[in-house]
């Protein structure tokens, strides 16, 4: 095997189509008079723009949970590092989401609760795993 | 019903041998009125849709957050909530660089548009160092500052020395001064109309409200 050797794979990307679509929706909002083009080099850096974002919350999340002595970030820390990052604005549209999100896994659990009871242990502490779903969270 | 031709005039009449001229004239009106329908069918579906259909990939998400070292462990609550912040993110950045564009008189986003949103607004100062000092430029001559008005608030460009105009560098509904007389109403609907989708999708609460954070317009 050898020594562990470390590859830096290349920084995940967000998928361009759907930064196309948030972009061109919104600016078919803003222009009602046809269509506004994107450029190849605006679109990329629409998604880098994204990435970078995430990377500074997370890193504020990051922080905030440290100090609370914690392990894991949480949606709370995710808040105020919107707070502390001046991202206030965007505060009650994600908690409403969260709402959503929560009442959505209510429901489901409610329906298979006794087969998600092994797997939630798993599930909760997120490492490596590449489950879109994200999981459910017991809080 | 009778061969009463006052009913339903919008309605050809399906035997009655027309004459062509006003057939035609008809099936016209015919077509206004279904793009009518449809153009607002189509307002009000994307008034409607909430950001549901954006949905960024979470695992995707996961792992962006997880390129830096530095993040350990993440709740399973938290990518849905940076999947949403990223696309209202990408929301703001959209509306400032489509302005730029605007002032430009283009209907091409470029990436110097981009960069022009990013130079001007406080809250994408951590976005800086990825914009080339090149992309940092102004067409048509504007200069780096919008003439000034008369309260000397600018909307768009903090000149030197003087904070940005509403605090917290995101300026959501009416900018206080309108400098080129032309973007009073388009950048406020267009601010409003991110936020009061949200509104009247019923799961958002009211509208944004301008005045947070504080002020930080010195960069």
């Amino acid at each position: 095997m050898g020594e562990t050797e470390k590859v830096v794979p290349e920084a995940e990307e967000l998928p361009k189509a759907i930064v196309r679509r948030v972009v061109k929706d919104e600016l078919s909002r803003c222009s009602h008079d046809g269509d506004i083009s994107i450029h190849k080099d605006a679109l990329l850096a629409f998604s880098e723009s994204a990435r970078i974002f995430i990377h500074y919350l997370s890193a504020t999340a990051n922080d905030i949970c440290k100090e609370s002595k914690r392990q894991i970030i949480s949606a709370d820390d995710v808040f105020k590092a919107l707070e502390e990052t001046e991202y206030s604005e965007f505060v009650r549209p994600l908690k409403a989401s969260l709402e959503e999100f929560r009442k959505k896994n209510a429901g489901k659990r409610a329906g298979a609760s006794k087969e998600k009871d092994g797997k939630k242990k798993r599930k909760l502490e997120d490492e490596a795993s590449d489950k879109d779903e994200g999981g459910d969270d017991d809080k | 019903m009778e061969n009463n031709q006052q009913a339903q005039s919008s309605s050809y009449p399906p035997q009655a041998p027309a004459p062509p001229p006003p057939f035609h004239h008809l099936l016209q009106q015919q077509q206004q009125q279904l793009q009518m329908f449809w153009s607002y069918q189509r307002q009000e579906i994307e008034h409607v849709n909430d950001f549901k259909n954006h949905q960024l990939p979470l695992a995707r998400i996961k792992k962006i957050m997880k390129a830096d070292e530095d993040v350990r462990m993440i709740s399973a609550e938290a990518p849905i909530l940076f999947a949403k912040a990223c696309e209202l993110f990408i929301l703001e950045l959209t509306i400032r660089s489509w302005l730029h564009a605007e002032e430009n008189k283009r209907r091409t986003l470029q990436k110097n548009d981009i960069a022009a949103a990013i130079t001007r607004t406080d809250i994408f100062d951590f976005l800086v160092d990825i914009v080339p000092r090149d992309e940092i430029k102004d067409e048509a001559g504007l200069g780096g500052i919008v003439g000034t008005t008369a309260s000397g608030v600018p909307y768009y460009y903090p000149p030197m020395g003087q904070p940005a105009g509403p605090p917290g560098g995101m300026i959501i509904g009416r900018p206080a001064v309108d400098p080129s007389g032309v973007y009073v109403q388009p950048p406020s609907q267009a601010w409003q109309s991110v936020w009061q989708t949200a509104a009247e999708d019923g799961s958002y609460g009211s509208g944004g409200n301008s005045g947070q954070g504080n002020l930080d317009g010195q960069s």
